[in-house]
């Protein structure tokens, strides 16, 4: 029924495109501001080193760091510094129509390096394009537009890595374009078949269901059970500014066929999301909201969960902005973000009472840019967690960081 | 201007925010009278060092890397023992067996004597055989104090021994001699009868000592192997003998002996009001109705090689000793020398703050079955019928002050 369900939905998105492709191809005044700003806000061709391109071959990236002062329940480590991110763009058009992006990610120095984004686009026309390789995947605004000096908070939002497990690259291959349903209002879409989650979501950490820990690099060289996951993302950016997001993630996450053989039952993982940015005046608003339904074996419940879901909203004040200290422009914002995570949604059966281990947090921040690439930022967080049985523990952070893009 | 007034603005709502109170937005630390996980007073750096790793070993979530599994009742001893309190029951364990016309069947051929209810993805978990009779759900207990417990000397448990209720006081405790495995580690002064040795950790003190109590508990409840005993546990019923592919012994003795010594060096649970009148009066009421003959109010520690624990008062409220408690809180199920009525008076101390880390509700009993504890002491019978009738002769505000000083404790 669940299938049924889903196959119809994805049906009647696809047919929907077509007539909203055809419906495009037939129009050409769609504003042209609107054509020329990148289909993903901060996305993957939303990054300066591409806007300064000069022959067919960029190199770019951002490097990130920061303190750590923490406390939890009174107990202090003291002041460390974590150098957090190295990552380096590699970006070549290799044709006008056929454009190849990387990303290489270095964190905590080489602790763990992985391949972020490897792909190549082949552009056919603004409504449909082909995508292909190591790519990001298009569940929540997040995952897909992450790179740290965007941001004026220098943790990421808890549901954007704890629900959506960013970040999240699969390789896969599908689809993505943009379509202009008024002259000043554009859908964005990007849909694509991936391997998909593995067997870690349940059993992969011994805390419960962890959909990041689902993330696998043998995933880069095979599906672990040969049917693909899918993903895709519908913004919507009206003419009043800002961006909507829907998107979703669905597949069978466990190896329940080997060599062909059928050795566990088929258990499903599918994370909904929606995602909102908007700026008016001085004042930017964005937030994420997502939920995750996992299948989880009978012997396994209420330890591992059934059912996840969190949200993050962020809203920014720019103080100034203005030439200040030698710099031609400068900005200071004020921030502040509230994040939850209900890792475990459910019920006890042995007593009926509610399951906890859920985490709240609370961050205040400044974030000074000295240029629009550069971001030095000081926060202060205040955290709430819960374990299994509501026991509450505390604790506190205290950041300043700097990351800049390159 | 107008920019410096809307820093000064921001800056005095920040100085505003701190003003409600720097402790809160820095975090306090939980007062010392509220917690289970505190150590001792007065280790070494080299003792502290050793707590600390064991306390992060305690708090390990196994996975189906670090050898889960394949079957299994928990995925870290903090489940059961969330910050070194008792178990929530949703985190029960089962054992179960059936009686025979020569004794009990274990039933070792359906997984028993403990239920492994939980197992890896992919993995069958074991399923309660409807012809086991008797069947016992079990509870984590309290995981400090342990240490004095342990270094209490076999010689003082065993004084309190009175297996043909000799003193006619109507109380007949008596020890649970159970067999050592080979590997495991016992100091000479032991007393050893007919070959087997005093169990005193445990529901049914079937547990000799901590590393008997914390390798048990790496195998049976997380399906952990270990050093000193490597030999992994599977479903019978899946007539093979592989399961999670994570080469045994998946811990080292190393982590197991940090555990141990975490467990040896959490400190006693502090007790609260303690001189409070009521709670003293309910006190004098606890010795007077005859609780204390089992829940004995304080033991001595002999030595010990972590000297602070040496010689030491240990206010269990505890005999350590076998009681038979009547029907109403029999399992049928017999372990060691206890019978299916029979259970290890349990140590009272930490009774008052178990709910503080059980998210605000207590559970009582062996297996979390009630939070109240009027009806804990209406479910006492057997050996413990008369205390348990002389308490409700008692004047309300008497079971009161009685239940204070028990929230004392």
């Amino acid at each position: 029924m669940k299938k049924t369900t889903l196959t119809g939905s994805l049906l009647g998105t696809l047919l929907w495109l077509m007539q909203a492709t055809l419906a495009t191809a037939q129009s050409t005044s769609a504003d042209d501001s609107l054509r020329q700003t990148p289909n993903v806000i901060g996305g993957i061709y939303d990054r300066p080193y591409i806007s300064g391109l000069g022959g067919n071959i960029a190199i770019g990236g951002y490097v990130e760091m920061n303190s750590n002062f923490q406390r939890d329940e009174g107990i202090e480590d003291g002041l460390s510094f974590e150098a957090r991110r190295f990552n380096i763009f590699i970006y070549s058009s290799i044709s006008e129509r056929v454009k190849m992006t990387s990303e290489l990610e270095f964190e905590h120095g080489t602790e763990e390096i992985a391949l972020e984004t490897a792909l190549v686009d082949v552009l056919l026309n603004t409504a449909i394009n082909l995508r292909a390789g190591v790519l990001l995947s298009p569940i929540g605004r997040f995952n897909i537009a992450h790179d740290s000096p965007r941001y004026d908070i220098i943790d990421r939002p808890l549901v954007s890595t704890e629900i959506i497990p960013a970040t999240l690259s699969e390789v896969g291959i599908g689809f993505f374009g943009a379509l202009y349903p008024t002259r000043f209002d554009r859908l964005t879409y990007e849909i694509y078949a991936v391997n998909g989650l593995g067997n870690g979501v349940v059993g992969g950490s011994g805390k419960g269901t962890r959909i990041a820990a689902g993330k696998s690099q043998t995933a880069f060289e095979e599906d672990n059970n040969g049917s693909p996951a899918l993903t895709g993302r519908l913004a919507l950016n009206p003419r009043f500014g800002g961006e909507l997001g829907l998107s979703f993630h669905t597949g069978n996450y466990n190896s329940y066929k080997i060599d062909g053989a059928i050795v566990d039952e088929k258990r499903r993982l599918t994370i909904f999301a929606l995602d909102y940015e908007t700026k008016w005046r001085q004042i930017k608003l964005r937030g994420e909201a997502a939920i995750a339904r996992i299948d989880v074996p009978q012997s396994l419940t209420e330890l591992f969960a059934e059912k996840q879901h969190g949200l993050y909203a962020e809203i920014a004040y720019r103080i100034l902005n203005r030439a200040t200290a030698g710099f031609s422009a400068t900005s200071l914002t004020a921030v502040l973000r509230y994040d939850y995570v209900d890792f475990n949604h459910g019920t006890f059966s042995a007593t009926n009472q509610d399951i906890g281990d859920s985490s709240r947090r609370l961050t205040l921040g400044l974030s000074f840019r000295p240029t629009a690439e550069t971001s030095l930022r000081l926060s202060y967080s205040r955290n709430w967690l819960r374990d299994a049985f509501e026991n509450r523990r505390d604790g506190m952070n205290i950041q300043l960081g700097m990351a800049t893009y390159f | 201007m107008r920019h410096q007034q809307t820093l000064i603005r921001w800056y005095a709502g920040l100085a505003l925010l701190g003003s409600l109170g720097c402790d809160s937005l820095v975090t306090d630390p939980p007062q010392d009278n509220q917690i289970f996980d505190a150590p001792l007073d007065g280790l070494t750096a080299a003792q502290l060092k050793a707590h600390l790793d064991g306390d992060e070993a305690f708090g390990e979530a196994f996975n189906t890397a670090t050898g889960l599994g394949p079957v299994f009742n928990q995925t870290a001893c903090v489940n059961c023992h969330p910050d070194e309190g008792r178990g929530h029951p949703s985190t029960n364990l089962t054992r179960f067996g059936r009686a025979t016309a020569d004794g009990f069947d274990y039933m070792l051929e359906f997984g028993g004597p403990q239920l492994q209810d939980r197992s890896i993805p992919g993995y069958p978990a074991e399923q309660l055989p409807f012809e086991a009779t008797g069947i016992s759900v079990r509870g984590g207990p309290i995981a400090v104090g342990l240490g004095l417990i342990e270094a209490i000397p076999d010689e003082t448990i065993l004084t309190n021994e009175d297996p043909n209720d000799a003193n006619g006081d109507g109380i007949s405790g008596r020890a649970n001699f159970v067999p050592a495995p080979e590997w495991l580690e016992l100091s000479p002064d032991k007393i050893i009868r007919d070959g087997m040795y005093l169990g005193r950790f445990g529901r049914k003190a079937t547990a000799i000592n901590l590393l008997q109590q914390t390798v048990s508990a790496y195998k049976a409840d997380m399906g952990v192997t270990t050093d000193f005993d490597p030999v992994e546990i599977f479903n019978p019923a899946v007539g093979n003998t592989v399961g999670d592919n994570v080469p045994d012994p998946e811990v080292s003795a190393e982590t197991v002996r940090n555990v141990v010594i975490y467990l040896q060096t959490l400190r006693e649970p502090l007790r609260r009001n303690e001189n409070a009148p009521e709670v003293l009066a309910g006190k004098q009421l606890f010795t007077t109705i005859g609780c204390a003959s089992c829940h004995l109010p304080e033991m001595q520690t002999g030595p010990s090689a972590i000297r602070q624990l040496a010689f030491k008062p240990v206010r269990l409220y505890s005999d350590l000793l076998l009681h038979d408690m009547g029907p109403q809180l029999a399992d049928h199920y017999p372990e060691g020398q206890a019978s299916g009525t029979e259970w290890r008076t349990a140590p009272l101390w930490g009774l008052g703050i178990v709910d503080n880390l059980l998210g605000g509700t207590p559970f009582y009993l062996h297996d979390g079955s009630t939070s109240d504890l009027t009806e804990v002491i209406d479910l006492h019978m057997g050996e413990a019928a008369g205390a348990r009738s002389r308490f409700f002769e008692l004047a309300e505000t008497d079971q009161m002050s009685l239940i204070a000083f028990l929230k004392s404790l």
